[in-house]
């Protein structure tokens, strides 16, 4: 049977940063969930489906009442596992008078969240981005609502020759486009690497204001994308010509991890939340204003581009023949892992 | 575990796909390089 989803299930999505959810009630739509987020008193990230089981008024809508979430509507209360604890006038409770908890782990200042059945959501499988609450690194980030499909944004992040075209004067320079990748499917990790080395190359604005670096410089770009929401751009940027050493630390090079989370909101719509770490400039308020105002800007010129592909998709429909050249290796390959992943999920077995 | 690699062969617009098992196979296609690929252990000579 044909998938009837274009999203993978049975897997985990980021469905917000940790400092996003505290004691407050916050709706967010995941996969085509609304789900309704708090932070227990516990410290613990509380996540249940944002529908009372009585009338559907979302629980995101109604009030905390110590670690209960009591119903605005009518006044069904559910407990932190959203068991029905409380109903209006009667002292029983119906049986089925629950709402669905779902799974959630935090790590490397995300809130994950386990889209699909109960029982395989394993948190050690979660991928790592360490940078992102670690020690010796700064990290600017944002979220940006994205009105396409999760599919094109993957395209989007997979061939970053698309850098010299669509984001010319900030990141994007003749040389990315000009020079070839390397492409590696990891079936059995779920995960497809990019990599682009360019070893003379211009110094775009963003890592020429950021580094000081004014000259030519060697730029090496190394993607990692974690099937289907984790995406990490490894990004080595130093003076033309000098490389790692033998051994020992990387110390002349400035490195920056470029981190996406791709996580679907809807199948047409798209939660697109990116980070900037780097390993040069800590806590200097000045370089993370300008990084910061900088990838904002470069992620809006890609929200812009793919909003626009989205309406092309839901007008045009899909008779056209598309065509793929060196450049879309990697995200064929991407394409693959995540159609092998939605093949397997429940949406598509049922 | 299975690893398929492709890499664009400098100085060309040829890919050269890689498979877990040796096999190789040069293309001007990423669409065909992947069939071939994913089509282990069809036509890679085992």
């Amino acid at each position: 049977m044909a998938p009837t989803t274009q999203i993978p299930r049975n897997q985990w999505y980021v469905a917000a940063y940790g400092s996003e959810i505290g004691a407050d009630l916050k709706a967010r739509t995941i996969c085509g969930e609304p789900i309704v987020f708090y932070r227990a008193s516990s410290g613990d990230v509380v996540a249940l489906a944002d529908r009372c089981v009585h009338r559907r008024f979302p629980l995101s809508k109604s009030r905390r009442v110590g670690d209960t979430i009591v119903c605005g509507y009518h006044g069904f209360s559910y407990d932190a596992a959203g068991a029905c604890v409380a109903v209006p006038g009667q002292t029983r409770i119906p049986r089925t008078a629950r709402v669905k908890s779902y799974p959630v782990a935090e790590q490397d200042s995300f809130v994950w969240v386990w889209i699909g059945d109960d029982e395989p959501a394993d948190a050690t499988t979660i991928p790592r981005a360490p940078w992102l609450a670690a020690e010796g690194w700064t990290t600017v980030r944002g979220m940006e609502p994205l009105a396409a499909r999760h599919s094109l944004l993957v395209d989007n992040l997979l061939d970053l020759s698309h850098e010299t075209y669509l984001h010319g004067g900030y990141i994007g320079t003749p040389e990315v486009a000009e020079t070839p990748i390397a492409t590696e499917a990891d079936e059995g990790n779920g995960v497809v690497r990019v990599s682009r080395h360019m070893d003379d190359a211009e110094c775009p604005p963003f890592y020429a204001k950021s580094t000081g670096i004014t000259g030519q410089i060697t730029r090496w770009q190394d993607i990692e994308y974690f099937s289907p929401c984790l995406y990490l751009l490894h990004s080595r940027i130093a003076p033309v010509g000098v490389l790692p050493p033998a051994s020992g630390p990387d110390d002349q090079a400035f490195h920056v991890e470029v981190v996406y989370a791709l996580t679907p909101e809807t199948e047409t719509s798209t939660h697109d939340f990116w980070m900037v770490a780097r390993d040069f400039a800590l806590g200097d308020e000045e370089v993370s204003t300008f990084l910061r105002d900088n990838n904002r800007t470069v992620v809006l010129q890609d929200v812009e581009a793919l909003n626009l592909l989205e309406e092309i998709l839901r007008t045009d429909g899909d008779a056209y023949q598309e065509l793929s050249i060196n450049i879309d290796t990697g995200g064929l390959a991407a394409r693959r892992m995540i159609k092998s992943q939605n093949d397997t999920s429940p949406a598509a077995t049922a | 575990m299975s690893v398929y690699r492709v890499l664009w062969v400098p100085g060309s617009d040829s890919l050269l796909g890689v498979c877990h098992c040796g096999a190789e196979h040069l293309s001007s296609d990423p669409v065909d390089v992947w069939s071939w690929l994913i089509a282990h252990p069809e036509g890679h000579g085992q």
